[in-house]
């Protein structure tokens, strides 16, 4: 009797493994984690794309707003020139900007975007010859030898003099050449595993891939997340300064034609 | 043989096959997706490059305007001041004349000292101011203008190759000029304005020999007077006559300052209304830049996809061709600004740093679409350019 069952049940084992019904389900539950591997892979990709699309887009709206903020007095005076780069960087567009593309992006966490300008003088033919005249004779800025900020300041305050400051229409509009150099990057958290984004190669992009569960380390300031983000300098969009110089520089001649229509 | 045959008809294991063909299509939907987003990518780049050194143009014409404007103003300023000192040095003189006239009396003669130091006030405040302001004019601001007349539109046609090449486009024609330590150059930019001259220089120039129009200040009845009592009084005495000629008094003054060129066809009315200056002159045309880029699948050297490169200035024999899908495009931009007018030729009541409309207005630049730019070339090219690129 037992054997007779044993060997029903044998044959009814032996018939349901060489059946083909629910294979399908048993094939489509192996199948399954590859499916929703490709799947999650297929829209943290399509995410990326669009971020990196957005964050172009971005970089030329910044580097537009931030050519066509007047520098203050810069354009005719040279200190508050120089002050530039740090009035750009506490410019509340950027902020702003990076406020919108956090939620925009979805990036899962909060100072996730990273945006940066700042201002170059262009190199043209003359880069050699006018902007280290210009700084000679301005105090020869990043030089460490007192006499050569001495002398640079001497002969800056003689042709000042001699030609009652109008060297400055030469000098000036060829000192304030300058561009504008805007970057926005940003962090996405993806879904799938981090290194297929990067074997697809985002490394000259604007987007750094990171996995779901790294916490980004919020006590590092917004400026020196280019610690943690890749140190090579690159810059997505560059625009001409919108700086015309349409006020004339303060010459002698206009000071002393102020003083005396006061007087007079 | 007939086992096979039943095998391939069962359908076990088919899910696996679907599935893989489902992923194979995925994946490559996906990476004929990533291709096109990066295509996209470097187009939207290359659309900046163009904006970029249509802009750098435009600025420097921009700058140049605003630079000659201002040095006709200083140069007018330099004029006026100077006028105004020698207007006081003739005073001085005329004490001194007036003393020394008096001091030929015996018993007067020690007033003739007196009017030694009125003599100098009006040799410091007259001639020197007059030769100062001449040197100036002649040395630094004629100069300056000649320079901004002709050297704003290559140096922005230099700077839009910068721009260009700093938002990665690529030279034109893939090739670059090798200099070794003086740098690599190359064309990354092509711009032409219209009209064509624009493309060359600024649409200045100088007046020249026309006082009326120039409206040197000494041209009127107080200041000739003055200028005769001067000279009279100058020969008075020999050593002040000929301090006198030495420093000068504005004579050879090249007070020829710069306007706007009239070569639209448009009237010019005869009494030089300041009002109607719109008419008087033109403003720089618009820019067209063309710049291109050479895109590729593959990462360069890494990729393991075969690649010929075409390499002209190695002098190397065995050529081998890049594989590369060009793109290009375009961009427009003008230099927006009021003609330059003389500041004799406005209205008195203008002050000079605050200009009127139409009175050399600050310049600037900005993009302008193509279709309007082609307007000032012929009006069906720019129809044309309209349905090609808006339509």
């Amino acid at each position: 009797m037992n054997r007779h069952l044993e060997k029903s049940l044998k044959r009814l084992l032996l018939r349901r493994l060489e059946s083909a019904k629910g294979t399908v389900y048993f094939e489509f539950a192996i199948m399954m984690p590859f499916v929703m591997m490709v799947v999650l892979f297929a829209a943290d990709f399509m995410r990326i794309l669009y971020c990196e699309q957005q964050l172009e887009i971005a970089s030329r709206a910044l580097c537009d707003i931030q050519c066509h903020i007047e520098p203050g007095a810069a354009a005719t005076d040279t200190k508050a020139a120089a002050k530039v780069p740090d009035a750009m960087a506490k410019a509340p567009v950027r902020k702003y900007l990076a406020s919108v593309l956090e939620k925009e992006l979805m990036t899962g966490d909060e100072k996730s975007v990273y945006c940066k300008a700042e201002v170059r003088p262009v190199k043209t033919l003359f880069e050699g010859i006018v902007e280290p005249i210009v700084t000679f004779l301005n105090g020869g800025k990043d030089t460490d030898s007192i006499v050569v900020k001495v002398l640079g300041k001497i002969l800056g305050s003689v042709l000042n003099f001699l030609t009652f400051r109008t060297d400055k229409y030469f000098l000036m509009p060829l000192g304030r050449d300058l561009m504008v150099r805007a970057s926005v990057s940003a962090y996405i958290k993806t879904f799938a595993p981090a290194w297929p984004m990067k074997f697809f190669g985002n490394k000259d992009g604007n987007v750094l891939v990171v996995p779901y569960k790294v916490k980004l380390d919020d006590s590092v300031a917004a400026f020196n997340r280019e610690v943690q983000l890749d140190k090579r300098d690159r810059y997505y969009c560059t625009m001409p300064l919108m700086d015309t110089l349409p006020m004339a520089p303060g010459t002698y001649v206009r000071i002393i034609k102020q003083k005396l229509k006061r007087f007079l | 043989m007939t086992k096979y045959f039943d095998r391939l008809r069962e359908e076990r294991g088919s899910v696996g096959v679907l599935i893989s063909l489902v992923i194979f299509t995925v994946v490559g939907s996906l990476m004929m997706t990533w291709n096109t987003a990066q295509l996209s990518k470097e187009k939207m780049r290359l659309q900046n490059a163009a904006d970029a050194a249509a802009l750098g143009f435009c600025i420097w014409q921009a700058r140049g305007m605003n630079a000659i404007q201002n040095i006709n103003d200083e140069m007018y300023l330099s004029l006026e001041l100077s006028q105004t000192f020698q207007n006081a040095a003739t005073v001085f003189e005329g004490f001194a004349a007036a003393l020394e006239i008096a001091g030929n009396d015996p018993f007067l003669a020690f007033l003739k000292v007196v009017a030694i130091p009125f003599h100098l006030m009006g040799v410091l405040t007259g001639g020197i101011s007059g030769w100062l302001a001449t040197k100036i004019c002649r040395f630094v601001l004629v100069p300056a203008g000649y320079f901004y007349a002709y050297a704003s539109v290559p140096l922005g046609f230099i700077n839009a190759q910068q721009f260009a090449a700093e938002n990665t486009a690529d030279p034109i024609g893939n090739v670059d000029l090798d200099f070794g330590s003086f740098g690599k150059f190359g064309l990354y930019a092509l711009g032409i304005s219209f009209p064509i001259i624009d493309t060359v220089m600024l649409p200045v120039e100088r007046i020249e020999d026309d006082p009326e129009v120039a409206g040197e200040p000494w041209k009127c009845e107080e200041n000739e007077f003055l200028k005769e009592l001067v000279d009279n009084v100058a020969t008075c005495t020999e050593p002040w006559h000929t301090i006198h000629s030495i420093c000068g008094t504005g004579e050879g003054w090249e007070y020829k300052p710069w306007q706007s060129k009239k070569d639209r066809g448009d009237k010019v009315p005869e009494d030089l209304d300041p009002d109607s200056s719109h008419e008087l002159g033109r403003t720089p045309g618009p820019v067209i830049f063309f710049v291109n880029k050479y895109c590729s699948y593959d990462k360069g050297e890494k990729s393991h996809i075969p690649q010929f490169k075409l390499d002209l200035w190695t002098g190397n024999k065995h050529y081998r061709r890049i594989a590369k899908m060009p793109m290009f495009a375009l961009a427009a931009a003008q230099c927006i600004a009021g003609d330059i007018v003389p500041h004799s030729m406005r209205k008195d009541d203008v002050p000079i740093n605050n200009r009127m409309a139409g009175f050399g207005v600050g310049a600037t630049a900005k993009l302008v679409p193509i279709e309007d730019a082609l307007k000032w070339l012929h009006p069906k090219a720019s129809a044309v350019a309209g349905h090609l690129f808006y339509h």
